[in-house]
């Protein structure tokens, strides 16, 4: 049986990968719902958010059928790597982004909301182009919601599982996180080493969550004081 | 590394195989374990990076013999196994399957879409006589060891697993109650090297170490599987014994 470390380990190397791939992604579906107005908007908001509504099973068997060897990209891969996708660490990590990409969009969207426009055309009108108003003028003031978005995030590509076993199966030390190694131990009456990861996961995720709840805080006041100041 | 997909009834055989293998050799092999059928279908259909496969029941084996997956060295049937009724430490003692009737608890067997334990099971169970009135009462898993972890953690009072389980995994937490002998199909395993795979020659090589070293030949044994390797193909129900 793996060691418990090397399970956290590739665990963190997934939800990792899927949260740099969810952050920019993220951010920029975030401005376009936030502050764009266009056609198309009320349907790019129903496709981010699927993932939400769906059994991330079905996430899996869709993501399945693109990585695989009948899919687009499986057969992209496989001319390119002699193999596909499907059942490598690289599919649970995409299937991490696709299910975690909703919530990470949603508390984006929520920061961003909660910056002053007039503040961003202010900056425009003073001259900056619009990638520089929002790494210089956005950004900065929305920092405290981004940061909690992206745990938020981070957490739930962590505790993914139904999609993942789909997609990137069980395979201890290559395709094994934290949550199908649970399950690994569960089906095998291993009880112990069960709810050894369990707790590991509780940990990690109440740490999260604090974190994430007392930067959301601290973020709620910081505009509040803002707008006050402002008026 | 090669990667070899493995029934999960042979997930202590084959991890403590490895080690020898490694020690003595110095290289490595990595494992994934299941359901035979589960395995065989990631390996067909879905594009699994299997480069050897060592399944049970030849329904699975015939999966990847179908889709022209078999390597150079073709289909080994290596070992043999029985099944076995298990029970929790308080279940009502059995001494023929039919028996079962008695009791009204839950039994567990794989689930026999995923596992091959559990076709052999509901062969074993259906030739008993027994099963259109237990069915309702029979819980499925997706595979033998999780059947057998039914039983160890409380939820079912039987289970019917392989010899090897009983033999890999002692416990109080469950009693061996009946060796079924006949009444199901004979259960080999196969071992096979994935065509066009890039380890399959590693894979065969791990193999070629298995059947020939006393030691790991020595843990199968003790797991109560038997070897069968100049064996030809099996010939239906009720052969052993």
């Amino acid at each position: 049986m793996n060691s418990d470390i090397s399970i956290v380990g590739l665990s963190l190397q997934i939800a990792l990968v899927a949260t740099a791939v969810t952050m920019p992604l993220g951010m920029f579906v975030a401005w376009l719902l936030v502050r764009k107005q266009f056609r198309g908007k009320f349907v790019l908001d129903v496709v981010v958010s699927l993932p939400l509504a769906l059994p991330p099973v079905v996430i899996g068997y869709a993501l399945l059928w693109l990585v695989g060897t009948n899919g687009w990209i499986g057969q992209v891969s496989e001319s390119l790597f002699g193999s596909t996708l499907a059942f490598t660490w690289i599919a649970a990590a995409l299937a991490a982004a696709i299910v975690s990409l909703p919530l990470v969009v949603r508390s984006f969207a929520a920061a961003l909301a909660g910056v002053d426009p007039k503040l961003e055309v202010a900056a425009r009108g003073l001259g900056a182009g619009s990638v520089r108003t929002f790494l210089t003028i956005t950004l900065p003031l929305a920092y405290k919601g981004v940061i909690a978005g992206v745990l938020l995030g981070f957490v739930r590509a962590l505790s993914e599982f139904g999609a993942t076993i789909v997609v990137a199966g069980n395979i201890p030390g290559r395709t094994q996180t934290v949550p199908s190694a649970i399950f690994t131990r569960i089906s095998a009456g291993d009880t112990d080493a069960a709810w050894r990861l369990a707790l590991v996961s509780v940990v990690l995720g109440v740490i999260a969550l604090a974190v994430h709840n007392w930067l959301l805080k601290r973020s709620a006041n910081g505009i509040e004081r803002s707008n006050g100041g402002g008026r | 590394m090669p990667l070899i997909f493995a029934a999960a009834s042979l997930s202590d055989v084959l991890t403590d195989s490895a080690q020898v293998y490694e020690r003595e050799t110095g290289k490595r092999v990595d494992f994934s374990f299941g359901g035979s059928l589960t395995l065989a279908n990631q390996i067909v259909q879905l594009g699994a990076p299997a480069d050897g496969a060592f399944l049970v029941g030849e329904r699975a084996i015939e999966r990847i013999a179908d889709a022209d997956l078999v390597g150079s060295n073709g289909i080994s049937p290596m070992l043999h196994n029985q099944l076995t009724l298990i029970g929790s430490s308080d279940a009502l003692e059995v001494s023929k399957l039919s028996e079962l009737l008695m009791s009204e608890g839950r039994i567990a067997i794989g689930n026999p879409d995923l596992a091959p334990a559990g076709e052999f099971a509901r062969q074993a169970l259906e030739s008993s006589g027994i099963w259109d009135d237990i069915a309702d009462r029979v819980i499925m898993t997706s595979d033998v060891r999780a059947a057998m972890a039914a039983v160890t953690s409380g939820n079912a009072e039987y289970a019917v697993v392989y010899a090897s389980d009983v033999a890999t995994y002692r416990s109080s937490l469950y009693k061996e109650l009946l060796t079924i002998e006949d009444g199901y199909d004979s259960i080999h395993y196969f071992f096979v090297s994935v065509k066009g795979a890039k380890n399959s020659e590693l894979v065969q090589d791990f193999f070629t170490f298995l059947a020939g070293s006393n030691e790991t030949k020595g843990i199968f044994d003790f797991a109560g599987f038997r070897w069968n390797v100049h064996l030809g193909p099996p010939s239906g129900p009720g052969t052993q014994k």
